[in-house]
Parts: C-alpha cells; structure tokens; sequence
C-alpha cells in the first residue's frame, strides 16, 4: 500500500459546493479512474481520504491537496492521466506524487482576495495596509462556541492595492491545525474597517472574491 | 452554465451548489444545431428531482436527437425565489443558463399532487402566463407528464397538453412534429396542439374538450369540442421494453441528493393488481429486461459514475421472474467493488433466505415489508395476498440474518376497514418482536426494533377504489390514536402520515378542471412546496377553497355512483372501467383475485400486446 498526494484546482461554479459534497464527488472519481484504491474498513467501506484544509464554500483555490492510498505501488502518471478523465472541467488535476511529509506540517496559506464595492474609498489599499495596526475583534466560530476574538494574531502579511476602483488584496493567513483562520474573515474585517459592509447583492453589485494561492511550511515554503 | 449570473446572491442563499450546474454527465449543445429546445422541470427541490428515475430518461431520450436539447430545472428554494423575485432573476435552465421563457417547450413532471402549486411558482419565476388560455406566439408550449397526467385536471388550465403513459418515444415525436411545422410554416400554437391531439397517439389537450355538470355537481358531459378530436386518449407504453432507451451515463450531482445510487429498472409494470394502487393498474401490462441487458447496463452505469449501491427498482422486485439470476451475476462482481444491493420494494411472500444472503454483502440496513392492512380479512379486501405467516417468515429470516430492525408499512382507512383491523396493525408488531424472541441465531446484543408508519389512505383514479370515499380527517386522527393506544411496548415505533396533507392530496387526485381556481388563488396566496411539512398550510388550502367558491368535501367524502362520469374518463390505460368495478365489488366481499401469473382476470391492458406478460399468457 502508498500513499499518494493530488494537488487540483476547484474554481468556478465548483466553488460552490460544501466540504462533504467535494469529499463525495472526489470518492466516486476515484472509484471511477480505477486506480487500486484502498478503502476503509468497516461497516461502511469507502475509498480513504484525507484533504489537506477546508475551503469556505464560494471561495476558489488553485491549491488543494488530498491524500488517498492505493494498493501495491503507485504509478503516478497513470493516477494523474486517469483522474484528469474523470475529474469534471472545473477540477483540474494538477500533480500527483507520493508525499514525504504530513498535513501537520502546513503553517500558512495564501490568498488573493478582490473586493468590489460601489463607495469603495480612494485611499482603501493605504487603510487596508494599517489595518492590522490595531485590534480587530471579530466574532469567530471556534469548537466550542462562538468567542470574541482579535484576528490579527492569525495574519502573517496583509497588502492591499487599489486597480480601478476595486481592492486587490494578498494576505498570508495561519492555516496549522489548531489556528485556522477562513479568509471570509479577512473580508469582513477589511468591508467593516473601510465602512463598506453594506451590500448590494444584486448582479453586477457588491461582490467579492477569494481565491487560495498557495499552502505554506512552518518556513514559508510551499508545502509538497 | 456561468454562476457569474447570480452575483454574489449564490452567498446568502442555502445550499448554493443546487444553482450552478455544471455537473458531470449534464448534455450542452451548440444552440446553432437545435431545432427544438426543451426545458425539463421538475416542479420541487434539486434534491427531490435529481433523483427522479423518469427525469433522467426522458433527459436522455430527448438529448439523443441530435436537433433537440432538453434542459434540466428545478424548483429554487424560497430564499432563492425571494432573491430571484428582489432582484428580478428569471427562472433558468441549468445547462445553458438561459431564461425558460425563451425555450420552444416547457414540460413539468407531475410526480404528486403536492408539486401542484410549485408548477404555477415556476411558471410565474419563468415570466410564462400562468394560463394556457393566456398564452401568446411566442410563449413556450407549457407540457405536463408523469403519473398526476392519468387526472391532471385540476391543472388543465395551466397545461396547452399532456402526455400519457410513457414517455421516451412520444416526447421525441411531439419535438419532431414541432419541429415539421415550424420548417414548413404551418407552426402556430393552435395548430401544434391540434395536430398533436389529432395525430400522435398518447396526448390529451385539455383545451379540445368541452365539461358540463350537472346539479348535484358531477360531470353531465365531457366532450370533444372537434369530430377530429378522439373521444378518449390512450396512454403510450414502451413495447419492446428490453431493447428500450435506458440512461447509463446520468447527470451526477454534485451536492447530495435523496436517491444518490444507480437505479435499475427491472420490469414495468406490476403482476398484483392491489386494488389500492394506481401504480400496479396504469403501468400494466408487464414488460421485463433480461438478465443479459440489465448486468450490462450496471455494469456500465456503474464504470460511468462510481456509485456504491445499487438499487433494482420496479414495484415488486421480487415478481421479476429471474430475481435469482439477476442477483447472482451481479454479486459476482459487486461484492468486490464494496457495492451495496438494494432491493426496496421486497414483497413478504417471496422473501428467502438466498435473497437475504445477496443483499447483506455490503452495508445492509434495516428491512421493509408493507403488510398495507394489520388482518388479513383486510389484505384480501384490498386484495395484497400477503398472510401472515408469510410476514413472520421474513422477518424470520432477517433476525436470522443479524438484523433486529423492521420496518412495517401500512394503510389506515382502507375501504371496509374496521376497529378490529385497525388494532391488527398494533397486534401484527407484538407478534414480530415475539418472533425475533422465537429466532435461534438471532442477534442477542441488540434489542429488536419495529417502526410502524400508517398512511392515509387516498382513492385514486384507475383503482377499483376510485368510486371509494375517503375518511374524514377527524376519523383518520381517530384512528392514529386507537392504534397509537395499543402499543404497550417501547420496541415498537409508531408513525402516522399527516391527515390534513392526505385530504387535500384526495381532492387533487379526483379532481376536476373547477379546482383550477383553487390553485391560482393557492398561488396567490403564496403557496409553495407544499410538499414539504414546514410550507405545508391547511388553513391556507381552507381560504384558497372558500375563495373559490368550492366544496373539498364533494371530492372526498361520498361514494361515486357506479354510472359516476370521471374527469379521467377521458384517458383509456387500457384497464376498463368494468374490470375495476368488478374488482370494487370483489373488495367489498373481502375476496381476493388472481395476480397475472397465475392466470387472466381480463382486466383490458391486453390490447397493448408487444413483448409483455399478456402475450406470454397467450402464448
């Protein structure tokens, strides 16, 4: 048996389907590449799957990992070529190899953040750039409960611009096991910090975007 | 289609993935080669209709023209319609992403009475007058199908047409035909529906008849307002069923939905004639697939969507003649692949121990068996042939088998039905938790488990109970707690079905083209999913009656006159209306008929021939 590591992509309307939905989706891709998967024991046998982090729902990533196991050797090539005919159009199957290294060891993800607003203020980039200056208290889901908390503790690096009126923003946000910060918070600090929380849902209105660019080591390197 | 459509409304709404398509399996086209597109709805949530066995057939069948697309929608959720409503968002298909009024054909599966108010929802999201009569050149064709089609009449004013019977031959004839007539110039609503009616066989349009009634308010005359209009509109089945379109490359959700598994369908039709049942007479006659073709279409529904359970569907798996040669070829392979067998509509009569064996192989769970009515005084009234001993023996066989959970279905206000058979059903749980106790080998480290659920009983159009009354609601209620009082035991489980739900699902079955008012003011009132328990309002059907100057009582509450005539008179599903009589008077004898196999009862559904068990009969 070996382990074997998928980086893929999930953009587009994939973007909007849950955790549980992509777990399943991706079982039964794995079912139908054929690859000697290895399947849990038990009462209810199904392909084993471990994904690297959540991914909010509506939010993009060119940067996804999951580890499966398949039985005897694995040829990675082969995986890759079957999985990329299985994968629906917005899953791209980016690499495959056999991992040295365990989740555990991610510290850091990034994210290219776009927030489009009709009152968005001309000095919004150099007022996201002092943001973490002083304390942003936000409520954040934890385990047990809901808990007031100061979000900057959790924000590597935060760097804004603004290109025709809209704010781009890249960020470099805690991502280990036991601080995991979901980037819609980084929004909603930023929305409430530049005054622009009200939204226009409308198509063609208020909107934002987020995509995650990469998965960090303890070291700032790119997590294999 | 391009989820950039809905903004950032995807956000706040439930469940987002329900919205943006994309799924894999889904047909796109190039719109320059379509002649004819179609917009399949669904009138309830992605969920529901995603899993719908019929949808994906008649999807697939209509998308092998190579001139016609057909396109999937569903009912959005009402956090979704209030957006779409706020922000003026049409409703759309999922594949292309474009408005369903600017489709040639809208078609509704009709599936139950309780989708009935999502239609006129849909229609209104859809900018399509809600009225065929309304309807102008350039308004989609509005189709209804789907088993509420043998008596839609409650929505005839809704509907331009209706097709009949099966559907994955005479939808691509009815594309063709629009097709002809928008080519050759003689396209106009008017004629379409004309021709439609006149020419293919299998649809009725409502709009070609003309209703009378009479003063006691049953129908004095239902006539064709044309000589060239038929009489009576006969209903389509598949003739060749082996070699028939079947669907192995579905639509795979994304998101989860109820039935997520590959359904194979067995056999149409069903050899019972259980005299509740509209299913059992207006899919008749039989038609079964071979071995040979069903292990190649699981096999390949299987390589194209990596599914892990299987589901053999047809409405008694255990009638198929070759359930054993079935079942056997396919454990050769699914046992391996961690592939689960379901087979849900196991009848008590032909359950074994072989069966057992075949579907445990892979997480099994809980077994179902549907006694319908707790004496058998009863079951042969209603003509289910099942016996008691035959109920024991299965469960037998389960508890044997490691399961200590059973499940028992059953129907309270039953014709006939009396308080001695009504405290059966309590009577018939004691005697299983008693036999799981009688079983060697049963498994001691779980206490048994029996759920009791009892539905409402509703006449049905095509059923000898279609002259039946149905109880009142407060003698339903009755009932539920004279059963719910003789449960002295907490192994036993009891559910009921709501009798407020079930009563106005009986109007709506034997309804007539009068109640079309109740619907538009149900509409107007906001009704939705009504389906649905939380959207579910009695109160509301109540005003929707009173404002429309209707009594639900007279479609509910009184026995029909042998002579009665029925707004579904006008469909002929082969079956007569003599034959259902005659089984009507055989129900009130407590006396139970003969099913197909063991011989003829001449019940009509002959004159269909093609590859069927009435041709077997014959010879």
């Amino acid at each position: 048996m070996t382990p074997v590591r998928v980086a893929f992509s999930k953009t587009g309307s994939l973007s909007f389907i849950s955790h549980l939905d992509l777990m399943r989706t991706v079982s039964r891709i794995l079912v139908r590449a054929d690859i000697g998967i290895y399947y849990t024991e038990g009462f209810n046998p199904h392909p084993k799957l471990v994904f690297a982090l959540p991914l909010s729902v509506g939010a993009e990533s060119v940067s996804e990992l999951f580890d499966i196991k398949v039985e005897g050797e694995a040829d990675c090539g082969l995986i890759l070529s079957r999985l990329r005919r299985e994968a629906p159009p917005e899953m791209e199957i980016r690499d495959v190899y056999v991992p040295s290294r365990k989740f555990r060891d991610i510290a850091f993800a990034e994210y290219d953040i776009a927030i489009h607003h009709k009152d968005m203020p001309e000095d919004g980039a150099e007022r996201v750039n002092t943001l973490t200056d002083s304390p942003l208290v936000l409520t954040k889901k934890t385990k047990s409960g809901e808990a007031e908390c100061d979000i900057r503790e959790y924000i590597a690096a935060l760097t804004a611009e603004l290109r025709e009126g809209d704010l781009y923003i890249k960020t470099r946000l805690s991502a280990d096991a036991e601080h995991y910060l979901n980037p819609e918070y980084v929004v909603l600090a930023v929305r409430r910090g530049l005054g622009i929380e009200e939204d226009d849902i409308a198509p063609g209105g208020d909107t934002y975007s987020i995509m995650r660019t990469r998965i960090l080591d303890g070291a700032g390197e790119d997590f294999r | 289609m391009d989820s950039k459509k809905y903004g950032s409304i995807l956000r706040t709404v439930s469940k987002p993935a329900r919205y943006t398509g994309g799924e894999r399996g889904q047909v796109i086209k190039d719109k320059a080669d379509v002649l004819c597109r179609w917009a399949f709805c669904f009138p309830d949530s992605y969920e529901i209709g995603m899993s719908n066995l019929g949808v994906r057939i008649l999807y697939g069948a209509l998308n092998s023209e190579p001139d016609v697309w057909c396109e999937r929608v569903y009912t959005p959720w009402v956090d979704m319609q209030e957006r779409m409503r706020e922000y003026g968002i049409p409703l759309s298909a999922h594949e292309s992403g474009d408005p369903i009024s600017e489709f040639d054909i809208v078609a509704f599966t009709l599936q139950y009475e309780m989708c009935y108010t999502n239609v006129l929802v849909m229609l209104e999201l859809g900018g399509i007058p809600e009225r065929a009569d309304e309807r102008g050149e350039d308004d989609p064709i509005v189709i209804g199908g789907g088993p509420c089609a043998y008596n839609a009449e409650p929505m005839a004013d809704f509907f331009d047409i209706f097709s009949i019977g099966e559907g994955e031959e005479a939808l691509p004839e009815l594309a063709r035909l629009y097709i002809k007539m928008k080519a050759d110039g003689t396209y106009s609503r008017r004629a379409f529906l004309f021709r439609a009616a006149t020419e293919l066989d299998g649809f009725y349009v409502p709009s070609l008849y003309r209703v009378e009634y009479g003063e006691d308010g049953t129908i004095a005359s239902f006539e064709p307002v044309d000589e060239r209009v038929p009489r009576r509109v006969i209903k389509r089945v598949v003739e060749d069923f082996d070699h028939a379109y079947f669907p192995t490359a579905p639509v795979m959700p994304y998101t989860e939905v109820v039935h997520d598994r590959i359904m194979l369908e067995v056999f149409r039709g069903c050899i019972r004639g259980c005299r509740f049942c509209q299913a059992g007479m207006v899919y008749r006659p039989v038609r079964d697939r071979s071995v040979e073709t069903l292990c190649r279409q699981a096999e390949e529904m299987y390589k194209n969507t990596g599914y892990d359970e299987i589901s053999l569907t047809s409405l008694a798996i255990d009638d198929y003649t070759c359930v054993g040669e079935l079942t056997d070829e396919l454990i050769k392979w699914t046992n391996e692949n961690k592939i689960s067998l379901s087979l849900p509509s196991l009848r008590a009569d032909s359950f074994t121990r072989e069966l057992m064996a075949k579907i445990s192989g892979v997480r099994s769970s809980g077994l179902t068996f549907a006694p319908e009515a707790g004496t058998q005084r009863l079951r042969d009234a209603i003509n289910k042939n099942v016996r008691e001993e035959d109920i024991l023996n299965a469960v037998h066989i389960a508890f044997e088998a490691g399961k200590s959970q059973v499940k028992l279905y059953f129907m309270i206000g039953l014709p006939t039905e009396t308080d001695e058979d009504v405290l059966g059903i309590p009577a018939l749980a004691a005697k299983v938790i008693e036999e799981y106790y009688k079983t060697e080998g049963r498994n001691k480290k779980r206490p048994p488990q029996v759920t009791i659920s009892t539905a409402c009983f509703i006449p049905k159009p095509f059923t000898p109970f279609q002259w039946a009354e149905q109880i009142s609601k407060e003698e339903f209620v009755r009932r539920q707690k004279l059963i719910a009082d003789n449960i002295h035991d907490r192994r036993i489980k009891y559910n009921f079905h709501d009798s407020e739900v079930s009563f106005i699902e009986a109007v709506l079955a034997r309804g007539d083209r009068r109640l079309g008012k109740v619907m538009s003011e149900m509409h107007r009132l906001g009704a939705c999913f009504d389906a649905w328990d939380e959207h579910f309002s009695a109160e509301r059907w109540q005003a929707a009656f009173e404002s429309a100057g209707i009594d639900p009582d007279f479609y509910t509450r009184r026995e029909r006159a042998p002579g009665e005539i029925f707004p579904w008179d006008v469909i002929d599903v082969g079956v007569t209306k003599k034959f259902l009589l005659s089984e009507y008077e055989a129900a009130k004898a407590s006396r139970p008929s003969k099913n197909c196999r063991e011989g003829c009862s001449g019940c009509g559904a002959l004159v269909y021939g093609g590859d069927t068990l009435c041709r077997k009969m014959r010879g």
